[in-house]
């Protein structure tokens, strides 16, 4: 029960822990308060309970299919938060790289602890229906307890190397690394969002695309993280890797067209006329 | 004036937008309306499946009903169907598996992976020697299913 504890909380705690970590990372330039990683924690601990409280009651619902449209909702709405987030941050660097004394957008107070609320609340009732459904067995107190410390120390030391391997990247290499790594993170959850629809029949079914478990398996520790971190799928159907390709490229074009018409310089502009 | 072909601009853009949106809710409605689905039937009981194989046509998209008939929460889960679910004590899910091609995928319950193991056999359907069988003969025989290695449950709904 121990090393099933582990599993079962790094795979649900890691998304948390990695999420963190890009945020924190990409948000390095922005001189934001800390206190929307707390406010975040807190209204993710209070999403979570109540979905917890609710959850055997919304697995009823339409047929059944109750928990996998509210978690298909609730990835769309974590990858448009991460858009509108990733949009305002492109924003913000370049006006904080040519006015130091820029002060913060509040859209980002409020994006990216909405962001991390939602992935808590999402990931740890997932994990709160193990916890509940075993801690009433007998000798599952220890095994369970230990379990999270030992997934919990493994989930902080990966958020932590992450945060480091990203802000090295970002002024060593390219200052976009994190930026892109949560627009990945962003489309990796409605990757998680189609997979459930296609569990329901709310996607059309088709066969595999490939098969890439020969390379790196999903049911890994490579996997686990490599899941968390940008939706890796061994397996993807062709809806799935279409709808995944869109949403990357879809905003990453958008930006490349914006910055060809100069849309940014006329927004930065507005930004220091507004402070001024 | 400027504002009323400015308004009537988003007003069609507004209506080519829901037009759009309702003929892609068509396509995904056809197809999953489209082809009438075989039920399979899984149980889990003492942290184990039965049957531990079910056996399935390849190439068709099935239903996949799971009771849960233990007084703890299990979760399907399955790296080679891509499909993850939550079973309450003493309840019953639903998921679609497929369409796949011929071979064997295995899957677990991830809250006892080293009991609770099975597998889908996906197999052409002239290779499938299948006695349909109703619910009420699947009860009957409920002892049977896990030698009989397959069930299939056809409703005429």
């Amino acid at each position: 029960m121990l090393i099933n504890t582990v599993i079962l909380f790094l795979k649900d705690a890691l998304p948390i822990f990695i999420l963190a970590a890009l945020l924190i990372a990409s948000l390095k330039k922005q001189k934001l308060p800390i206190t929307w990683l707390f406010k975040g924690i807190f209204s993710g601990a209070l999403l979570m309970s109540l979905i917890s409280y609710n959850i055997d009651f919304i697995s009823q619902v339409a047929e059944g299919s109750g928990l996998e449209r509210l978690f298909s909702k609730m990835y769309f709405l974590i990858y448009l938060i991460i858009l509108v987030h990733f949009g305002y941050l492109i924003i913000m660097n370049k006006l904080m790289s040519k006015d130091k004394s820029a002060k913060p957008s509040p859209v980002l107070l409020i994006t990216s602890p909405t962001i991390l609320a939602l992935v808590i609340g999402l990931n740890g009732a997932n994990f709160l229906v193990y916890f509940t459904g075993y801690w009433s067995q007998s000798g599952a107190v220890q095994p369970l307890l230990l379990g999270i410390v030992l997934g919990m120390g493994i989930s902080i030391s990966i958020g932590i190397l992450l945060y480091f391997f990203l802000i090295f990247v970002d002024e060593h290499l390219s200052p976009k690394l994190s930026l892109i790594s949560l627009l990945l993170f962003g489309a990796g959850q409605l990757n998680q969002a189609s997979n459930l629809l296609h569990q329901i029949d709310l996607l059309p079914g088709h066969n595999f695309l490939w098969d890439s478990n020969f390379i790196i398996e999903e049911s890994s520790e490579l996997g686990y993280f490599l899941t968390a971190l940008f939706g890796y799928d061994a397996t993807p159907t062709l809806v799935q890797f279409f709808v995944y390709i869109t949403v990357v490229l879809l905003p990453i074009g958008t930006i490349l067209f914006l910055k060809k018409q100069q849309w940014f310089t006329s927004r930065i502009e507005k930004f220091q006329e507004k402070a001024l | 004036m400027k504002k009323m072909f400015a308004l009537s601009m988003v007003n069609k853009h507004y209506a080519c937008i829901v037009k759009i949106s309702f003929v892609i809710a068509l396509i995904f409605k056809s197809f999953s309306a489209s082809a009438e689905k075989s039920e399979f039937v899984l149980e889990i009981k003492d942290h184990l499946f039965y049957p531990t194989e079910v056996i399935i046509p390849v190439n068709k998209k099935v239903k996949l009903i799971i009771y849960n008939r233990d007084n703890t929460p299990e979760e399907f889960d399955s790296f080679d169907l891509n499909r993850e679910k939550v079973i309450f004590p003493n309840k019953k899910t639903t998921i679609f598996i497929g369409p796949l091609p011929k071979g064997r995928y295995e899957f677990f319950g991830e809250y006892n992976p080293n009991s609770a193991r099975g597998a889908v056999i996906v197999k052409p359907q002239n290779e499938i020697i299948n006695p349909t069988l109703n619910q009420a003969s699947l009860n009957q025989v409920s002892l049977l299913k896990s030698k009989l290695g397959y069930s299939e449950v056809e409703h005429a709904n």
